[in-house]
C-alpha cells in the first residue's frame, strides 16, 4: 500500500505542488476502496514512515 | 436458445472473382456486357463487372479474396473490336466497350480447357469429400463437359502406379496438419493456395515447385505441412477450389447443411465466422467475408480450435462441496444456486456487506458481464466487481481517458490500410492478434514503414517481405524513457504538428509538456545507457514517425503490464497528438486487446469504480439512473480491485468471491500469494467450462456455456459490437445470464431477465454510447462500432475526428520512474512473458484441442551467451527462480531475446510461469508488472517444490465423487 501510494506521488512529481496534491487526493479517493483509504489514513496518523511527503500532504484532510 | 423465426440456410457468399476496385477520384466507367449496360468503378475487372450484373463468367484460378492471376484460361471473353479472347479476370473495364461472355467460340475453348484439367484429375466425385462444394465440378457442369478424350494412360498426377511401375509424378496425401489434409492428386495447380498464403496471410509458406507438367504445390522446402512454416490459418483451405486442401472434419462428416454467423471467442480481433453445421454438430468454422473485423480471414485458433467446446473434461453438472479438500458432489441447479446464495449471505452476515465480491469474464458476452456486475452491485450491495482487464489493459482505459476522454482505441482495423508509418510498441500481432497481424503485414508489403519497440525480436521485425526499419530493442521496463526520447526529438527538432496542437489540444497543457519533454534528461543520448537503445536509432525513428505521412501506433500488453503502464499509455497519446496523428484514417492510438470481449467487459461496468459506460460510481446522476432501473440503493464508493481483493482476503476482511470465466490462480501474478488468498476465502463460486486452477479452491462450481451455445454480443478492440449466435442448445441446460439472475434472486434480489436481447435493451437505455444498439439493429447491419447514439446513429469507426471526446486533447507529464524490480547478482536476468500463436492465454481452451501439436508446454527462450555461461543446452530442463518462487521448464536457445533477457509463455498450469512473477503493479490501476521479473536460470533435474504441490492439488482438489450405485 505504501509502495502504491508512493508510485502515485512519483507520477505527480513533475506537476506543480497544488496540482500534485489535488491529483493524488483525487486518485486515491476515486480508485481506492474505503478500507484501503482508512488504512492509509491510519498509517499517516501512525507516523507515515516511508510514505512520500506529497502523499501525506495530499491526505492531510483526514477524510 | 433463441426462438428464431427465420428458417436456417447454408450461407454462400457471392464470389465476384476479383476484388472491388477503388478508383481514383471515384471515377466510374460504363460498358456493355452481353447487351446490358453496367457502370462500375474504374479499374474493376470485366469479370467483376459481369458479376455485378449477375453474369457469372466461368473461372477456376480467380476468387475475390486474391489478386487476379489469369492462369486457368476459363474466364475468356470477347471484346468487340479487340483481337483474341482476353481473360476477364485480368482485363479491366473501359468506357464503351462491348463484351460477350458466351458464344460458340468461347464455349468450345472453355470445354477444351476443362477437358485438359479433368484429364489429370480423378473421377471419384461421388466419394470425394468436396462433393457438393467443388468449383472444378461446378465448372465441368457449366461448360458441359461430357467426355475426356485423352485417357489416363499418359503422364499424370492421379495414380500411384503407372503401367505397373511407381508413378514418380504422384504424391501421397499429406495428413500431418491436425485440421486439414493436402491431397496433391486432386490439385489443378491454380495457385490459389499459394497466393492466399502470400496475399492474405503473408506467411509465404507455399510455393509452386517444378515447371510445366511437373509443377506442383509445395509447403516449405517441399516438406509436409506440419514441418513447414505454415501457421495453419486456413486461408489456403478457404481458397482451394477442389478437394486438394480440405478440412478433415468435412472428410469425416461430409458437407454441412446450414450455417449461422457468429463471433470467435479467442482474441480481441473478434473475427466473424460462419459456423457450418449438420444438425447440432459443428462441421467447420469458415471466416465470414462480411465480417467487419476480419473480412474473410482467420487464424488457427478461431478457424480450427473449437473442439474444446465438446471436450470430455467439460463439466455439465453443477457441483458443491463444503471444504476445498472434499470431493465435488454433483447436485441440481436449484441446490447449487441456493447453496451458493446461503453461503454468500452467511459470509456477509458474519463479516459485513463488503466482505464479498466478484470477477466478471472477458470471454463471456456483454449481456453476461452486465448481469454479473448488476448482481454484485445490486444483490451483493457493494462495488467489489473487477475483471481480468485489470491484469491486461486497465492502464489503457485510464491513460486514454485522461488524454483523449474515452477508454478505447481510436481506429477501426481497416484504418491500417492507410498508414504510412506503423509504430508497434510491446505487441506481437502475428502471434497474439494474427488476423490483424496479417492485415498489417499486407500494408507493410505495400511499402509502409515499420518501427518496432520491443525487447524481443518478434516476427514482424524480420519475416518474409517484411522488415522493420527500426527495431528499438529496449531493456524491459524502460518504455517510458524510450517514448519520452521519441517525443523529445519531435519537439526539439521542430517536428511538432503546430496546427493540430493549436486547433485540437489544450494549449496550456501542451506548453507545459513541451517544456517538460524538451529537458535534456529526456534526450535519446541521455537515456541510452538506461534503455540500451542507440540514440541515433531513436532520432531516426522519431523523424520517420513525425514526417513519414500517416503515423499509427499499435500497442499491447508490453506497454500496459508495467509499474508505469498508465504512464506509457499517456506517453503514447502525447506522441500521437504532438505529431497530429489522431482523428482520421491511417493514424491513431490502437490498443490490441487480449481477449475477445475485454473491451466489452470494461464497457459493461466491470470496474469497481465505474458503472457501464465508464461513469464513476460517485456520480450521483448516473447512480440514480441505475438505482431507478434496478430498484435498489447503490454504493457510491469504489470497490476492491482484483489485487486488493487478494490482499484483503489474506488480511481477513474479504471472504467470498464469485469468479466468472477467468482462471485467476493460473493467470494472476505471484501464484503463492493468490493461492494463500484463495485458501482464506469462506466461499468461492466458480462459473466456468472446466475445473480450472481456480476451481481447485472453490466450493461451488456452476457449469458455463461455450460461445457456440451463447446468445449475445462481443465487443472487439475496435469497439465493434458483434453478434454471438447460438448454434446449439446449452450443453448444461441454462444460459449463463440466467444462472447469474437466479443466484441474485436466491440472495433476495429478484433479477430475472427474459432474454439476452432484453439485457442489451437495458444496456442501451442506460448507456449513452450504446443508445442505438440492439440485437435487431445488429442483425440488420452486421456490426456497430460504439459510440452509436443520436450524434453517430451508424456508429463510430474512427473517434475524435472533429474534437476529442473530452473536448481538447490533454498532454500529460510522463516522468520516467524506474521499477523497483531490479536484477542483481542472485537474480541477474530479466524475465518477460508473452503468448504464442497456437495457444491462448491460460490455455483452458487451446490445450484441449489439437493445437498442442505446435506447442505443448511452456518453453524458456534464453540467449546463447546466457545459456553457455550456465551450461544450458537446447531442450534441457532448467530451474527458473525469482524472489517470489521457482518452477522448471525446458530451455530453447534463441537469438530473439538479447543477452540478459529471458522469455516464456503462461499457457500451461504445470509450468507455473506466474509462480515467478511479482506483485509489482501499475501505479494508477494496479495492473501487474508481468513483463519484468528478475530471475535466475540454472540446469535442473527435478520439478520444483511448487510443481510437486501442484501435482497433489491437481489430483486431490479436483476429485468428483461418483454417485453411489445400489448393490445387486
Amino acid at each position: 500500500m505504501i509502495r502504491m501510494a508512493n508510485q502515485i506521488a512519483a507520477f505527480y512529481e513533475p506537476y506543480t505542488r497544488a496540482e500534485a496534491l489535488k491529483g493524488i487526493h483525487g486518485h486515491i479517493h476515486s480508485f481506492w476502496e474505503p478500507r484501503m483509504r482508512k488504512q492509509i489514513y491510519d498509517y499517516i496518523d501512525g507516523g507515515a514512515e516511508g510514505l512520500s511527503p506529497l502523499v501525506t500532504a495530499a491526505l492531510s484532510d483526514k477524510k | 436458445m433463441t426462438s428464431e423465426t427465420q428458417p436456417l440456410t447454408l450461407i454462400k457468399e457471392k464470389d465476384f472473382g476479383t476484388k472491388a476496385a477503388h478508383a481514383v477520384d471515384n471515377r466510374m466507367v460504363t460498358l456493355e456486357i452481353d447487351g446490358r449496360e453496367v457502370t462500375v468503378p474504374d479499374g474493376t475487372s470485366i469479370m467483376r463487372a459481369a458479376a455485378e450484373l449477375g453474369i457469372m463468367v466461368p473461372k477456376l484460378c480467380a476468387t475475390d479474396s486474391l489478386d487476379p492471376y489469369g492462369s486457368c484460361r476459363l474466364c475468356l471473353v470477347e471484346i468487340e473490336g479487340r483481337r483474341g479472347t482476353p481473360a476477364s479476370c485480368t482485363t479491366p473495364v473501359a468506357a464503351g466497350i462491348k463484351v460477350t461472355t458466351q458464344n460458340d467460340r468461347l464455349a468450345k475453348i472453355r470445354k477444351g480447357v476443362m477437358e485438359l484439367y479433368i484429364s489429370d484429375h480423378p473421377l471419384d466425385c461421388l466419394t470425394c469429400a468436396a462433393n457438393g462444394d467443388c468449383e472444378l465440378q461446378d465448372m465441368a457442369g457449366e461448360v458441359g463437359l461430357r467426355e475426356v478424350r485423352y485417357g489416363y494412360d499418359g503422364a499424370n498426377h492421379v495414380f500411384a502406379r503407372k503401367n505397373g511401375e511407381q508413378n514418380e509424378m504422384w504424391q501421397p496425401k499429406d495428413t500431418s496438419n491436425p485440421y486439414f489434409q493436402f491431397e496433391p492428386a486432386k490439385c489443378i495447380v491454380c495457385s490459389r493456395c499459394v497466393r492466399a498464403c502470400e496475399e492474405v496471410q503473408g506467411t509465404f509458406a507455399l510455393t509452386i515447385d517444378g515447371r510445366g507438367f511437373a509443377s506442383h504445390v509445395a509447403a516449405g522446402m517441399d516438406e509436409d505441412f506440419l514441418a513447414s512454416e505454415c501457421v495453419s490459418c486456413g486461408a489456403c483451405v478457404q481458397a482451394c477450389p477442389t478437394a486438394t486442401l480440405i478440412e478433415k472434419s468435412v472428410v469425416d462428416h461430409g458437407q454441412p447443411e446450414h450455417s449461422i454467423v457468429t463471433t470467435c471467442a479467442y482474441c480481441g480481433v473478434g473475427c466473424s465466422f460462419k459456423t457450418e453445421m449438420q444438425g447440432e454438430r459443428v462441421v467447420r468454422m469458415v471466416p465470414y467475408k462480411d465480417g467487419g473485423a476480419n473480412e474473410g480471414h482467420s487464424c488457427v485458433k478461431g478457424r480450427f480450435a473449437f473442439g474444446y467446446a465438446t471436450h470430455k473434461e467439460r463439466i455439465l453438472s453443477p457441483m458443491i462441496r463444503e471444504k476445498i479438500t472434499d470431493p465435488w458432489r454433483e447436485v441440481s441447479w436449484d441446490e447449487a444456486i441456493q447453496y451458493a446464495a446461503d453461503r454468500f449471505k452467511a459470509t456477509q452476515a458474519k463479516y459485513g456487506k463488503d466482505s464479498i465480491g466478484g470477477i466478471t469474464s472477458s470471454r463471456t458476452t456483454n449481456e453476461e458481464v452486465y448481469a454479473v456486475q448488476r448482481m454484485i452491485r445490486a444483490a451483493f450491495g457493494n462495488n467489489n466487481v473487477d475483471t481480468c482487464a485489470r491484469v491486461c489493459h486497465s492502464p489503457t482505459g485510464y491513460g486514454l481517458k485522461q488524454t483523449f476522454g474515452e477508454s478505447a482505441g481510436t481506429q477501426d482495423f481497416k484504418s491500417v490500410d492507410h498508414s504510412d508509418v506503423i509504430l508497434v510498441v510491446g505487441a506481437n500481432p502475428t502471434d497474439a492478434h494474427p488476423v490483424f497481424g496479417s492485415r498489417m503485414k499486407k500494408r507493410l508489403r505495400e511499402g509502409a514503414k515499420l518501427i518496432v519497440v520491443d525487447p524481443r525480436r518478434i516476427d514482424l521485425v524480420k519475416s518474409p517481405h517484411v522488415t522493420a526499419d527500426y527495431h528499438l530493442q529496449l531493456r524491459p521496463s524502460t518504455n517510458v524513457a524510450v517514448l519520452n526520447a521519441l517525443s523529445h526529438v519531435v519537439v526539439t527538432e521542430g517536428l511538432v504538428d503546430r496546427s493540430f496542437i493549436n486547433s485540437r489540444c489544450d494549449k496550456e497543457d501542451f506548453a507545459r509538456w513541451e517544456k517538460f519533454i524538451s529537458d535534456e534528461k529526456h534526450s535519446p543520448e541521455a537515456t541510452e545507457a538506461l534503455t540500451n537503445v542507440p540514440a541515433a536509432d531513436i532520432r531516426a525513428a522519431a523523424r520517420l514517425f513525425a514526417t513519414g505521412g500517416n503515423g499509427a501506433i499499435y500497442y499491447g500488453l508490453g506497454v500496459t503490464e508495467h509499474s508505469q503502464g498508465s504512464t506509457t499509455v499517456m506517453a503514447i497519446a502525447n506522441l500521437a497528438m504532438a505529431t497530429g496523428n489522431i482523428g482520421r484514417d491511417g493514424v491513431g492510438v490502437n490498443p490490441l486487446r487480449g481477449q475477445n470481449n475485454v473491451q466489452g467487459s470494461c464497457d459493461m461496468g466491470s470496474f469497481p469504480h465505474e458503472f457501464p459506460g465508464y461513469r464513476h460510481v460517485s456520480d450521483e446522476a448516473t447512480r440514480h439512473l441505475f438505482e431507478k432501473q434496478w430498484g435498489v440503493k447503490l454504493s457510491g464508493e469504489p470497490g476492491l480491485r482484483i489485487p486488493n481483493m487478494f490482499d484483503s482476503a489474506s488480511s481477513g476482511t474479504f471472504k467470498g468471491l464469485f469468479v466468472h470465466g477467468e482462471d485467476i490462480v493460473q493467470s494472476d501474478p505471484n501464484t503463492n500469494h493468490v493461492t494463500h488468498a484463495m485458501e482464506s476465502l469462506e466461499i468461492c463460486v466458480v462459473q466456468d467450462l472446466f475445473l480450472n486452477e481456480t476451481a481447485a479452491y472453490a466450493h461451488v462450481f456452476l457449469p458455463g456455456t461455450s460461445f457456440l451455445e451463447k446468445d449475445g454480443t462481443f465487443t472487439n478492440a475496435e469497439r465493434r459490437v458483434n453478434r454471438v449466435r447460438p448454434v446449439m442448445r446449452e450443453k448444461q441446460g441454462m444460459a449463463e445470464w440466467e444462472i447469474v439472475g437466479r443466484l441474485a434472486t436466491a440472495m433476495g434480489y429478484p433479477m430475472m431477465y427474459t432474454s439476452a436481447s432484453a439485457i442489451m435493451d437495458e444496456i442501451s437505455a442506460l448507456t449513452p454510447t450504446f443508445q442505438h444498439i440492439s440485437f435487431k439493429r445488429l442483425d440488420e447491419v452486421g456490426s456497430i462500432q460504439w459510440p452509436c447514439n443520436d450524434e453517430a446513429p451508424d456508429g463510430t469507426p474512427i473517434m475524435h475526428i472533429e474534437e476529442f471526446t473530452r473536448g481538447k486533447g490533454r498532454f500529460m507529464l510522463t516522468e520516467f520512474v524506474p521499477t523497483s524490480e531490479r536484477s542483481n547478482r542472485n537474480f541477474p536476468l530479466i524475465l518477460t512473458t508473452g503468448r504464442i500463436l497456437s495457444q491462448y492465454n491460460v490455455g483452458a481452451q487451446t490445450r484441449r484441442t489439437e493445437n498442442v501439436v505446435w506447442y505443448d508446454e511452456d518453453i524458456l527462450e534464453i540467449h546463447a551467451s546466457d545459456a553457455e555461461m550456465r551450461g544450458i543446452r537446447e531442450g534441457m530442463m532448467i530451474s527458473l527462480t525469482s524472489r517470489m518462487g521457482g518452477t522448471t521448464m525446458r530451455a530453447k536457445i534463441s537469438d530473439r531475446v538479447p543477452p540478459g533477457v529471458v522469455h516464456t509463455t503462461f499457457h500451461f498450469p504445470m509450468n507455473g510461469a506466474n509462480v515467478i512473477t511479482t506483485e509489482n503493479s501499475d501505479w494508477a490501476t494496479n495492473c501487474p508488472e508481468y513483463k519484468v521479473t528478475a530471475v535466475q536460470v540454472t540446469p535442473s533435474n527435478r520439478p520444483s517444490d511448487w510443481q510437486d504441490e501442484w501435482e497433489v492439488r491437481e489430483r486431490e482438489n479436483k476429485r468428483i465423487e461418483k454417485p453411489l450405485v445400489a448393490a445387486e
